[in-house]
């Protein structure tokens, strides 16, 4: 059976995830499934707190206009009742120095590899890992 | 954020520190919110952005 992620779906669409960088993690953080958004997002402090190595990248475009960012890799894990599940290695992360943004989860990797479904009448958001061929 | 709302929904627009069921710190600053976290098991820790009450996200 593919592995399934049941997460609770009131308001927004958030998932439990962690961020790892060699020997440091971040706290679980809730974060914003971003179907808008291409690529993973965290604000700098998060990529500080890891102690994460960083390189510039070009600005990009955003729904609140041009936008300075850095890239980085971080594993990310997701969690799964209390348990993590490690998802991905030295995943590709853009980083932006503004703490109003939450942690976005943008449709790379996430909506290549899972079958995400959005049950708000059931309060409920499932990813379902997809089983490549 | 879920399970809690209506109760966090006081801290709209800040970041939030739970310990287990408990709110240890919130504010603007991520970067104090980390330093904060620092301090307790990162196991029982969970980290969120309060929404604003009207969101634009990106």
């Amino acid at each position: 059976m593919d592995r399934e992620y049941v997460f609770k779906y009131e308001n927004y669409p958030l998932i439990k995830i962690r961020f790892h960088y060699r020997n440091k993690k971040t706290p679980i953080i809730e974060a914003l499934l971003d179907s808008g958004g291409d690529f993973i997002v965290i604000p700098l402090p998060i990529a500080k707190f890891l102690g994460a190595k960083l390189r510039e990248t070009k600005d990009v475009s955003t729904a609140g206009g041009i936008a300075p960012v850095s890239k980085t890799r971080l594993d990310l894990g997701i969690m799964r009742d209390d348990k993590e599940d490690i998802l991905y290695r030295r995943l590709e992360v853009f980083v932006m120095d503004n703490d109003d943004l939450p942690v976005l989860i943008g449709r790379k990797p996430f909506f290549e590899d899972f079958e995400i479904t959005f049950k708000k009448h059931k309060k409920k958001l499932v990813l379902k890992r997809i089983r490549k061929e | 954020m879920d399970e809690n709302a209506d109760y966090l929904r006081k801290f709209a627009g800040e970041w939030v520190l739970v310990l287990k069921d408990e709110v240890i710190m919130h504010g603007k600053n991520l970067e104090e919110i980390l330093e904060e976290a620092k301090e307790y098991p990162d196991e029982d820790l969970t980290l969120l952005r309060v929404p604003p009450q009207k969101t634009i996200f990106r």
